[in-house]
């Protein structure tokens, strides 16, 4: 192979220093335990900024629950979880976080110690809370529940009006929560200076993203995937941002010379849901058909800063209504009209040639309405779909072959529509 | 008295029933809704009949597999297939609220493939209602406002002048009544020689789910009469069973519980206790809706409710208490984290407090009878 096929298919070298950065937030979450600072649990989706505006260490469950799975050990912890009670259908990042706690796993394992409280928040799933409910009451802990209404075709002003002041009324009594559980105190210069770097490393993973539009593609997902960690486990501080900005750097120096992560792009995909984490290797295999995945809706929603009415003067000025209004434009709690619509505006803009749809048994609210957005993707705007059934984080569930299979039947339409 | 081929527990069986022809043949019309947590006074002060929707009766959900994913809840997936083979045209209005990740779809669902499918003309008012999912009082205020909404937009589809305090407080009294005959009811099956069968009241509560409730109040006043002369049920060589769980709307699985020998001698379900236990209290004469929406949001909870768990364990041991309860069986629908994570609670708190559990995952529909059967028995057989 040429040196400049081995270019062509690294991944950024830039994203090799996501490990140190996700390496200082565990040795953070260490330290933490050490010095006796106040922990919580965080459900995906909540208001992260805030624990470390009131310097409380965060520590995302999700997030450990995929380490398990890269590492090989989920399998082994959802059984533990199973042979307790939980379902066979039940939440794979539950069951394995479950697994993990009873096992007592370190942190190298996907373990998640005993925190001070949790902060779930039903802005994703419902299972989240139900979560977080079900292990606080294990664990003898404080949780406190964030409720996001979901906004459906209907919902009309007036509602959100209200939607948004309800929100904003459970964050400012979280606050209260927090100082009540821990004794620290809302700071607001603080709190400031963490919704900045927030504001930063949002807009650096968006203009990122701008990046991928480029044919051909500078970063895959070898590069999204884990690189996007940071947006949910280190929102606020600035290590983060200095990643980010090296991996723009090297992309924008790519698509400024035409190299693109792939020695030749062919077909660009968009894959949307939760990967397989315990099978990263499959995305890589895509290559082999000159295929690249060039967004996935699920890196790209964590950049939270996407709605045009929340601003950077309204997020640094007012940062508990701006995060109101940003909780109720995230990316899964859209209705099928909006997000049919979202889709096909993303699939125009980075020129994509078809759509790989997750059907994750563990994820109801994503896979609820994925047959209707392929249909309407499919009849509406004549973009080719693949619906891909398996678990994000039970191998249990995905029978590789069959995928396989699927995926090389649908890189031959792709191939035959590009010939047309 | 026999109950069999009663016309009120016959209404169970099906979905149309002769209280819904006539009552739309005077032109007045239907409602349907998922959940409980609606404010089924308000929809009756509009002079509206509120249909609980369901799917008595389904085996399989071909049609609506193709709009749903497989591991979507099978009770949710089987509405939509029943509406999309034309089962729920007679509506004349779809409410729907936020009860769980699964049937707030329906929303949409109803909306794109039911209700605008080809050769179906009828245009069918759709209401959202957002419903908190945890009891705070920033909760309960967003809520009131949610129903108050729900009010303007009855009004203004409807073409009501005024929903006033008046009518809401009828309706109230009616409703009351309504939870206060059913509560009657339950008391003659909990006791130590009841009248009636589990299943046979779980066909009342869903009957009375499907008629409107001055017809229902005589009915079960009727019921009631002929229950008290009825000979009491010999349950001696049977165990008695609180049924807890994912809704029940067939009586397919109940009578399956009750052939492997028990009794529902009590329960915690949608179609049951957790629907009649709480009464709207008239605290303000002046805001008869606030009322309202306070029973809907305090009162005893379903585990769409969060952190509530354990105000539900605390009615979990007193039911056992006083039905006298040898076992409790625990049920879910795949699928349904909700009560998954409920129960799998449950099965560890009461056998810390040496109660016999069961705790089963299953079908909404008649699909696995044979390993629930087996399941069950040995269970029974076990206690």
């Amino acid at each position: 192979m040429s040196k400049q096929k081995t270019e062509h298919r690294k991944m950024l070298n830039a994203t090799q220093g996501l490990k140190n950065v996700m390496g200082r937030h565990f040795l953070a979450i260490e330290q933490a335990y050490r010095d006796g600072k106040p922990t919580a649990w965080a459900t995906s989706g909540s208001p992260v900024e805030l624990l470390y505006a009131m310097d409380i260490q965060p520590i995302l469950p999700e997030n450990s629950a995929t380490i398990s799975a890269a590492q090989k050990y989920s399998r082994d912890f959802i059984e533990i979880a199973e042979a307790e009670g939980f379902s066979y259908d039940l939440c794979s990042y539950f069951k394995t976080n479950v697994g993990a706690v009873i096992s007592n796993a370190d942190l190298t394992k996907g373990g998640t110690g005993k925190p001070t409280f949790m902060l779930s928040t039903d802005v994703i799933c419902d299972t989240h809370v139900n979560w977080f409910e079900v292990q606080a009451e294990r664990l003898k802990v404080p949780h406190y529940t964030l409720d996001i209404p979901h906004v459906v075709s209907n919902t009309n002003n007036r509602q959100y009006n209200y939607f948004k002041k309800y929100i904003a009324e459970q964050l400012y009594s979280f606050l209260d929560f927090i100082q009540e559980v821990t004794g620290n105190e809302y700071n607001e210069e603080r709190a400031k200076q963490v919704t900045q770097n927030s504001w930063d490393l949002s807009m650096v993973w968006q203009d990122i993203y701008e990046l991928r539009k480029a044919v051909p593609c500078p970063m895959s997902t070898r590069d999204t995937f884990g690189g996007l960690f940071p947006l949910f486990t280190m929102p606020g501080l600035k290590e983060p941002i200095k990643l980010y900005k090296r991996m723009y750097r090297e992309a924008k120096t790519r698509v400024d010379n035409g190299i693109g992560a792939l020695e030749k792009e062919e077909f660009r995909l968009m894959f949307e849901g939760i990967p397989f984490w315990y099978n990263l290797k499959f995305f890589g295999m895509l290559e082999r058909w000159n295929s690249i995945i060039v967004y996935e809706p699920y890196t790209y929603a964590f950049s939270k800063y996407m709605n045009p009415k929340v601003t950077k003067e309204m997020v640094l000025s007012q940062p508990i209504e701006a995060m109101s209004e940003l909780m109720l434009s995230f990316w899964y709690i859209y209705d099928l009209k909006t997000r049919i619509k979202k889709f096909e505006e993303t699939v125009r803009e980075w020129k994509i040639d078809g759509v790989l749809l997750h059907e994750n048994l563990s994820c109801r609210p994503n896979s609820c309405g994925l047959y209707d957005l392929k249909r309407h993707l499919m009849d509406d705007y004549d973009i080719p779909c693949l619906v891909i059934s398996s678990d994000m984080n039970d191998p249990r569930k995905m029978n590789e072959t069959q995928v396989i299979n699927q995926i090389e039947s649908f890189i031959e339409i792709l191939r035959k529509r590009k010939k047309k | 008295m026999s109950l069999e081929n009663d016309p009120l527990l016959n209404i169970s069986n099906s979905i149309l029933n002769p209280y819904i022809e006539d009552w739309q043949k005077s032109n007045k019309k239907v409602i349907g809704y998922y959940c409980t947590y609606i404010p089924e006074e308000l929809l009756h002060a509009a002079k509206l009949l509120p249909f609980r929707i369901r799917a008595t009766g389904t085996k399989d959900t071909d049609l609506a597999d193709i709009y749903m994913v497989r591991f979507t809840c099978s009770f949710v997936r089987a509405t939509l297939d029943l509406a999309l083979r034309g089962n729920y045209d007679f509506l004349d209005g779809f409410l729907v609220c936020n009860s769980c990740d699964h049937s707030r779809r329906m929303f949409e669902l109803f909306n794109l493939k039911v209700f605008n499918r080809e050769n179906f003309n009828k245009k069918v008012p759709q209401f959202y209602l957002a419903i908190p999912h945890v009891i705070t009082d920033e909760g309960f205020e967003w809520y009131k406002k949610e129903v108050e909404e729900l009010k303007e937009e009855l009004e203004k589809a409807y073409q009501i002048k005024e929903i006033t305090n008046e009518m809401l407080l009828e309706s109230i009294n009616i409703y009351n009544e309504n939870r206060k005959l059913l509560r009657n009811i339950h008391n003659l099956r909990l006791q130590e020689k009841p009248k009636l069968t589990g299943s046979e009241f779980l066909q009342i509560n869903i009957a009375n789910s499907s008629i409107s409730k001055d017809i229902a109040n005589q009915e079960l006043n009727r019921i009631i009469n002929g229950l008290k002369n009825r000979k009491p049920i010999d349950v001696s060589n049977k165990k008695r069973i609180l049924l807890v769980g994912s809704i029940v709307d067939d009586i397919y699985f109940t009578q399956l519980i009750e052939n492997s020998g028990a009794f529902i001698a009590s329960d915690f379900l949608c179609f049951g206790t957790r629907n009649f236990n709480d009464d709207v209290q008239l605290v303000n004469y002046d805001d008869p809706l606030e009322n309202i929406t306070k029973r809907l949001y305090y009162r005893l909870s379903c585990p769409r409710m969060m952190d509530d768990h354990l105000r539900r364990l605390d009615f979990l041991k007193e039911e056992i208490n006083r039905a006298k309860v040898d076992g409790v069986l625990l049920q879910r629908i795949n699928n349904c984290d909700l009560h998954g994570c409920d129960n799998m609670l449950f099965t560890h708190e009461l056998k810390e407090l040496d109660i016999p559990v069961l705790n089963i995952d299953r079908e909404f529909y008649q699909s696995d009878t044979t390993r629930l059967q087996t399941r069950i028995e040995a269970f029974i057989e076990m206690i």
